[in-house]
C-alpha cells in the first residue's frame, strides 16, 4: 500500500529562527544554496504577518517529473520526490517551472539540488533534520495514508499555488487572544 | 545456564519483531535478564528487557546509553512497547557502532521465553494465532523490514521466475536480479524442495513457496546469512504459503505486487527498460512498444447508487475494447482510470494525435452512454517513444486534465498539447500573472460585483465560441443584439477592440489566467 508522508507546518510556532535551513545546510555541506527557506508574508484575509518555512512540497502532481528531459525526478511508494543528480545536465526547466522554487542550482555542483526529505534518515526511521532541529516543534511529518488524497490545504488560507497538489499541511495563525480584567464599578 | 538470544528471536512471532538496531550475525549468549536499566555493570552476560516507558525514555539520553555501551556482560536490549519507538540519531549510531542490538516487541507476556531456562520449541498450535497476525500486518511490510534487517536482498518469484516483487540495496538487488537471470531454466526445472536443498556453492538461496495447486513461487535471499536468519526467512516463506493457501488471499497478495508496479510505472523511471517489459508481462502488459496515456477522471453528480461504480466502469471499458483491434491496457490509479493505448512508430505526428483523440472520444462515449449521471474527463499525455517514460505522460495527462477543466470548459477531452502556450502560464509568478488580469479586467470585476453586471462570464462565453455572436447569444440565453451591447461596454470599459487579433489574445490570456487564478 502505498502512501504520502508529508510535512505538517504550525505557523503559530514558527519564530523564524531560520534553525531549519541552518540545520540542513551543516547535515549536506551546502553553501551558497538553501534547500528550506523561512519566508515571512502577510495573510489578506487576516492581515497578520507569518513566517513559512518551505522546502520541496513532494507534490502529487510534481510538475518537475514532467518537466525533465532526462526523467531524473521519482516520486518513492511513500510519497517523497528524489532527484538523481547524476544525470542532471543544469537544463534549469525544473528550477523555473516549480512554483515553489524547491530546485535550485547548486553552483558547488552544478546540477540541481533539492530537499529529499532526508531519505536515507526516513528509511532508519528518523525525522528529516529541519524536523529534528526545529526548536519550537513547529515542523513534524504527518502520513496521508488515505487513497481519496484529500487536499491537506483545504482549510488554509495561505497564498500558495496548489496546481500539483503540494504535499503539506498547514496550520493557519490563529489570533492570540488578549484576556483583560474589567474594572469593578465602585 | 547460557541461553541463546537467536534461539528466542525464532520463536517470537515475525510481526512481532522491529530490529531498532540489527543483530550481529554471531550467535549472542546470556545468562540473565535484567528488568530495569542497571545503574552498575552487570556480573554476567545479560539481557535487558525494559517495558516501562521511563525506562525506555532514559535509553534516548546520551548519558545511559554511553553507560550501557560501556558495559562488556550487557549483550542485547528489548524493548517491549506498542508505541513507536524513535531514538535520536546519534544514540542510534552508538548502539550500531558499539554493535549492541535492539530488538522491539509489542506484547509483554513474551518476557517468558527469555527467562525459561530450556531452549524454546515452537508449538505448531500456535501458527494459527501467528497466522493470523501475519495476515494482519501483510507479507510485503514484513518481508521488507528484514531484507532490511539483514542486510540482503529479497526477490519474490512467480511460477515462470518472473520478478513480481523487491527490496533491498539497488547494487544488490542487481546482482540478484543478473544471478535469477542467469539461471532461468534451471529455476523453472530444478527447484528445490526447502532451503536444505540449495547449492552451498551459490551466492543465493531459494525459498520455495508451495500454496497448494495454486502456485509454485520463490524467494530469494542472499545465502551469506547466519542459520538463524535463514530460520527466520524459511518461516517467513511458511507463514506465507500458509496465507496463500486461502485463494482470496493468494489475489490480494497478487493484487498488491500489481499495485506496486503500477506506482513504479507512473511514478518512477525504472532504471532498465528491459526489466520493466518484463515485470509488465507478468500482468500480460507488453510495454515493449510506445504507449499513449490516456487518464479518465468519472466526475459523479450526486452519490452514485452502486458502490462498485468503479469496478463496474472498469469491466465495461475492459469488455468494449476486447473487441478493438488496438492494445489497450487498462487499470485503476488513484480514483482515476489509466488507459495505455498502444501505438507504434510509423504514425506521423498529425496521425498519432488524432488516433488517440478518437480513441478517447470513442471511450467517452461508450462510458457516457452507460452512466449518465458520470461525467467523463479524460486527460491525455504525450506520447513518448521509450515506455520508460510513462511516469512524465502520467503527469502530463494530469496537468491536461486539470487545466483543460478551466480553459477548455466545452470538451471532456484534453490532450497537454492543447493547452499549447497557456501551459506556459504555470511557470509565471502568480503576482504578475494577478497585475496582468487586474491590469485589464479589474473594473469589469468590480462593475459584476457591484451592479450584478456579467461581463466575466460573457467574455469568457465569447472566447469559448470563438466570437460567434449567435452561438455565445445562446449559450448565455440572452438576445444577441443584448450581447452586442454588452460587448460594446466591455470595449469601452477596457479600451480593447475585440475585432483586433492582438487585442482579442490580450482579454483572452487575460480571462484565462485569472479562470487560473480563481480556482
Amino acid at each position: 500500500m502505498t502512501y504520502q508522508i508529508m510535512f505538517s507546518f504550525d505557523s503559530n510556532r514558527c519564530i523564524d529562527c531560520k534553525t531549519c535551513e541552518m540545520a540542513c545546510n551543516a547535515y549536506y555541506g551546502l553553501s551558497h544554496v538553501h534547500r528550506r527557506s523561512v519566508l515571512s508574508l502577510k495573510q489578506e484575509k487576516t492581515g497578520h504577518s507569518i513566517h513559512l518555512s518551505m522546502s520541496c512540497n513532494h507534490c502529487r502532481n510534481p510538475v518537475c517529473v514532467s518537466v525533465c528531459p532526462e526523467n531524473n525526478f521519482q516520486k518513492r511508494r511513500d510519497g517523497i520526490v528524489v532527484h538523481q543528480a547524476h544525470n542532471c545536465r543544469a537544463c534549469m526547466r525544473c528550477i523555473t517551472a516549480c512554483p515553489f522554487h524547491a530546485p535550485k542550482l547548486n553552483p558547488k555542483t552544478n546540477r540541481a539540488d533539492k530537499c529529499n526529505f532526508c531519505v536515507e534518515r526516513i528509511d532508519r526511521g528518523l525525522n528529516p533534520v529541519c524536523i529534528e532541529n526545529c526548536v519550537t516543534g513547529a515542523l513534524s511529518t504527518i502520513i496521508n495514508a488515505d487513497k481519496q488524497n484529500p487536499d491537506p490545504l483545504k482549510n488554509s488560507d495561505i497564498p500558495i499555488r496548489r496546481y500539483t497538489k503540494p504535499s503539506i499541511f498547514i496550520i493557519d495563525k490563529k489570533p492570540g487572544k488578549i484576556f483583560l480584567r474589567k474594572d469593578e464599578q465602585v | 545456564m547460557k541461553k541463546t538470544f537467536q534461539e528466542r528471536l525464532i520463536s517470537i512471532p515475525l510481526d512481532q519483531l522491529t530490529f531498532i538496531v540489527p543483530l550481529p550475525k554471531k550467535l549472542i549468549y546470556y545468562e540473565q535478564v535484567l528488568l530495569s536499566i542497571p545503574s552498575v555493570w552487570s556480573v554476567q552476560p545479560a539481557l535487558l528487557f525494559i517495558k516501562e516507558d521511563g525506562d525506555i525514555a532514559k535509553l534516548n539520553s546520551m548519558d545511559t546509553a554511553s553507560r550501557l555501551i560501556q558495559d562488556p556482560n550487557l549483550t542485547a536490549i528489548v524493548l517491549c512497547t506498542d508505541d513507536e519507538v524513535i531514538f535520536r540519531e546519534e544514540i542510534l549510531a552508538l548502539f550500531r557502532e558499539c554493535t549492541l542490538p535492539i530488538i522491539q516487541i509489542r506484547d509483554g507476556t513474551l518476557l517468558g521465553l527469555f527467562l525459561q531456562t530450556s531452549a524454546p520449541f515452537h508449538l505448531y498450535g500456535q501458527i494459527s494465532t501467528e497466522l493470523y497476525q501475519f495476515i494482519d500486518k501483510g507479507f510485503i511490510q514484513i518481508a521488507e523490514h528484514l531484507a532490511a534487517a539483514f542486510e540482503t536482498p529479497l526477490l519474490y518469484l512467480d511460477e515462470n521466475s518472473q520478478l513480481l516483487w523487491q527490496s533491498g540495496k539497488e547494487n544488490e538487488l542487481r546482482k540478484a536480479r543478473t544471478w535469477v537471470n542467469a539461471r532461468q531454466k534451471q529455476l523453472a526445472k530444478n527447484e528445490p524442495v526447502n532451503a536444505a536443498d540449495n547449492d552451498p556453492g551459490e551466492p543465493y538461496d531459494i525459498y520455495c513457496i508451495h500454496a497448494a495447486n495454486l502456485a509454485r513461487q520463490k524467494l530469494i535471499a542472499s545465502a551469506n546469512l547466519a542459520d538463524w536468519q535463514k530460520q527466520m526467512l524459511d518461516k517467513l516463506t511458511g507463514l506465507t504459503a500458509l496465507m496463500l493457501q486461502l485463494e482470496g488471499m493468494f489475489q490480494e497478495q497478487q493484487q498488491q505486487f500489481q499495485e506496486h508496479f503500477i506506482y513504479d510505472l507512473l511514478y518512477h523511471k525504472f532504471e532498465s527498460h528491459k526489466m520493466m517489459i518484463k515485470q509488465g508481462k507478468t500482468w500480460g502488459w507488453n510495454l515493449e512498444k510506445p504507449h499513449h496515456l490516456l487518464l479518465i477522471d468519472p466526475k459523479i453528480s450526486g452519490s452514485p447508487a452502486d458502490s462498485n461504480w468503479m469496478d463496474e466502469i472498469l469491466t465495461r471499458l475492459e469488455t468494449y475494447v476486447s473487441g478493438k483491434k488496438e492494445q489497450f491496457i487498462i487499470f485503476p490509479f488513484e480514483d482515476q482510470i489509466v488507459v495505455l493505448l498502444e501505438d507504434g512508430e510509423i504514425r506521423t505526428i498529425h496521425e498519432r494525435k488524432k488516433f488517440v483523440l478518437k480513441a478517447a472520444a470513442d471511450l467517452e462515449k461508450e462510458l457516457a452512454s452507460q452512466w449518465r449521471s458520470f461525467q467523463f474527463k479524460i486527460g491525455i499525455g504525450k506520447w513518448y517513444r521509450e515506455t520508460a517514460f510513462l511516469n512524465k505522460s502520467y503527469q502530463e495527462a494530469k496537468l491536461a486534465l486539470r487545466f483543460g477543466e478551466i480553459w477548455l470548459e466545452d470538451k471532456n477531452i484534453y490532450h497537454i498539447k492543447e493547452l499549447g502556450g497557456l501551459r506556459l502560464l504555470l511557470h509565471v509568478h502568480e503576482e504578475i500573472l494577478s497585475d496582468y488580469y487586474r491590469e485589464y479586467l479589474a473594473q469589469l470585476i468590480e462593475s459584476d460585483k457591484n451592479n450584478g453586471t456579467e461581463y466575466i462570464k460573457t467574455l469568457k462565453a465569447y472566447f469559448r465560441h470563438h466570437g460567434l455572436i449567435n452561438e455565445v447569444a445562446e449559450s448565455l440565453f440572452v438576445h444577441p443584439n443584448t450581447l452586442r451591447n454588452r460587448i460594446k461596454r466591455i470595449e469601452e470599459i477596457t479600451g480593447t477592440d475585440l475585432q483586433n487579433s492582438q487585442e482579442f489574445m490580450n482579454l483572452n490570456i487575460a480571462i484565462k489566467v485569472h479562470s487560473l487564478l480563481s480556482q
